[in-house]
């Protein structure tokens, strides 16, 4: 048997069930901060062109009104209105958020954010635990509902996140003093809260076909997140460019095997959801790897990350609504969603949406 | 058929690693491996449920950094072998029971083969914390997948909410300084125990046993206190209940307990495992020894 370098659920003898997506949810906050205000405030003259290099003109931010908290429970809220679905009837939550802000820049480390909006949207009887995977977190949480969905676990979950992450930027605008700045990756982070509803759906229906993971830990140390002087929250320093590296050395084996696995090419895939750093990494990175293999997805990688910044753990569930709100998702097209964070973290994720989910957002075949 | 634990350790801090959690994880894991002749790269998937860790980290997951200081498929991806799956769960003395249940899954799907769950609770130390009250204790469990009837059974949760009043752990800024704060209520460790009390009966009940039908019962956390409560509220004499020997440890104290419990047990033996922490949130989850030995430290 051919051996396999990512973990790969669906890989094994055939599962009872199959997880679908029934909703999908966000929460933006109201307040927009474009790049040229964000970089007005350095405290250097930093000599930056921030939106020619990241393809980033403006973010939402929280001005102290949200945090990680209540982004995470609008979010969640939003998704079982999408899907018409009591919080009641939840077996599960996941919280998979970086920050865990809540009553402004207070981190709570105990007790999990999720019991605290699982109790919030009123899911009394649903299992809680956090999971924590940097900016693959909710695509990890998904791969461990999605496992226990399959099985028979559980019926229905939801993987929620909220990050209140701005901060960051606020932080890194006081110490950055040139483009070679280990800070510089702060100044593209936006807030947002977004969650995804999965349940059991029969064998042979739509849903998640496969979700793949790695941890390539050589690169573990690229990026480290944490409180530290006299900032609040937190501060973050990334090689950003040792991650792009890595990522576009490794990602093409890696997708290579979940083709392989899942039985399709490369043009079988109608929409790409990346990781939302940097619009110019995404166009290189999805340059890099359709000249790995002769061939690309249906369509261009989905880019929100202009508008909203990077959201962290967020980003994909932030990009999907974003797509099925636009009405470009069509029932029965193949989405992978693709995890890129520190870790160094690579995943994917496929997904194939029905009508139902695809009629949720105002859109039909 | 089910998850059992092929082997667990449990490492105190010296004086050097007292103050970092990474190296009380990684030194765990090490030594849970090598005693059990694994090698790291045999580790499909790795676990981390440690939560109080070197300079309060919030990105990556401690679990990577775990995985490349004990050297578990660290490299970048080649063909023709697997890699190393890493993330962290936090789910405070629950933590172990939840790692379990996600293993479980991921070993009933044949997803992976092997797991390794480690976990440290360590103070950050250098004015980053205050009042730390847990000992500083790393633990590794290297579970696989048996075809016997053997190992872990249905993992029942409750949650009694209570906003953080019985328990609360923030980092927040005070005076100029990101600190590490703790609070608790004199009534901790009887809430902790009644919703423990609550999930251990509903998982005896769903397996249709009693208490009498359990050969031990082994519960986290260590605190005197709520040792005592949960016996009164199960109605057992409290040396029925084992938990770890210091009542300090944190996310640890589940898996100690569970290697002082089989050391005195035989194969087959009957276990209640009950954990209960913050939120309140309590699991409880039946565990059939296996055949293999399970060597505690």
């Amino acid at each position: 048997m051919p051996k396999h370098w990512l973990v790969m659920e669906g890989q094994g003898p055939p599962a009872p069930f199959r997880a679908r997506l029934a909703g999908a949810g966000r929460h933006l906050p109201a307040t927009v901060l474009t790049t040229d205000d964000l970089m007005a405030t350095t405290r250097h003259h930093t000599h930056i062109d921030l939106e020619r290099l990241t393809g980033i003109y403006e973010r939402r931010v929280s001005i102290g009104d949200e945090d990680s908290y209540s982004l995470a429970t609008s979010a969640a809220l939003d998704c079982l209105d999408k899907a018409q679905q009591q919080a009641a009837s939840l077996d599960v939550v996941i919280s998979c958020s970086i920050t865990k802000f809540r009553g402004g820049l207070t981190q709570w480390v105990e007790p999990t954010m999720s019991s605290a909006v699982a109790h919030a949207i009123g899911a009394e009887k649903a299992v809680t635990f956090d999971l924590s995977n940097a900016c693959a977190g909710m695509l990890t949480g998904v791969t461990v509902l999605n496992d226990w969905i399959r099985q028979g676990t559980v019926e229905r979950g939801l993987v929620v996140s909220g990050e209140y992450i701005s901060q960051l930027g606020q932080n890194a605008a006081r110490h950055i003093r040139n483009i070679m700045s280990k800070e510089l990756a702060c100044l593209t982070l936006g807030d947002a809260g977004a969650a995804l509803l999965l349940e059991r759906a029969t064998a042979e229906s739509g849903g998640i076909s496969l979700a793949g993971f790695t941890t390539v830990a050589d690169h573990s140390r690229l990026c480290l997140a944490y409180p530290k002087g006299h900032d609040p929250g937190a501060r973050m320093f990334t090689d950003s460019r040792g991650i792009q590296r890595a990522a576009i050395a490794d990602t093409p084996l890696l997708l290579h095997e979940v083709l392989e696995a899942a039985g399709i090419a490369m043009h079988d895939i109608d929409h790409v959801i990346t990781h939302q750093t940097s619009a110019r990494a995404i166009r290189k990175g999805m340059a890099a790897v359709s000249a790995a293999f002769g061939d690309s997805p249906r369509h261009d990688a989905v880019i929100t990350v202009d508008r909203y910044g990077n959201t962290a753990s967020t980003t994909h569930t932030v990009a999907l609504v974003e797509e099925l709100e636009a009405g470009r998702i069509r029932p029965g097209e193949t989405i992978a969603l693709i995890a890129l964070a520190s870790g160094l973290e690579i995943g994917v994720v496929l997904l194939t949406v029905d009508e139902d989910l695809v009629g949720r957002y105002g859109h039909s075949d | 058929m089910g998850t059992v634990i092929e082997r667990l350790d449990v490492t105190r801090a010296g004086w050097r690693n007292r103050h970092s959690a990474l190296h009380l994880a990684v030194a765990a894991g090490k030594t849970c491996l090598q005693r059990a002749g694994r090698k790291p790269d045999d580790v499909d998937l790795l676990i981390n449920t440690g939560i109080y860790r070197d300079k309060n980290l919030a990105e990556p997951a401690l679990a990577a950094l775990i995985q490349e200081d004990i050297g578990a498929n660290p490299e970048d991806p080649h063909e023709d072998a697997h890699g190393t799956f890493s993330f962290d769960i936090a789910n405070g003395t629950c933590a172990i029971l939840t790692a379990l249940q996600i293993v479980d899954g991921f070993l009933r799907s044949h997803t992976i083969n092997c797991a390794l769950v480690v976990t440290s609770d360590a103070d950050p130390g250098r004015g980053m914390s205050e009042h730390f009250p847990f000992s500083p204790v790393g633990a590794a469990l290297l579970c696989d997948w048996s075809e016997d009837d053997f190992g872990l059974g249905r993992v029942h949760w409750v949650n009694i909410p209570d906003d953080g009043e019985n328990f609360r752990a923030t980092v927040g800024l005070e005076d100029a300084r990101n600190v590490l704060r703790f609070s608790e209520s004199p009534a901790m460790d009887d809430q902790f125990a009644a919703a423990g009390a609550q999930v251990a009966q509903s998982c005896l009940q769903e397996a249709s046993l009693s208490l009498s039908d359990v050969d031990m019962i082994v519960a986290s956390p260590a605190r005197h206190g709520y040792r005592a409560a949960l016996a009164a509220k199960l109605a057992i004499p409290v040396e029925r209940i084992t938990v770890a020997d210091d009542e300090s440890m944190h996310t640890a104290s589940l898996v100690s307990a569970l290697s002082s419990a089989t050391e005195k047990l035989s194969p087959g033996a009957r276990i209640l495992l009950v954990a209960a922490g913050a939120g309140v949130t309590a699991g409880a989850a039946l565990y059939r020894q296996a055949l293999h030995p399970v060597s505690p430290t």
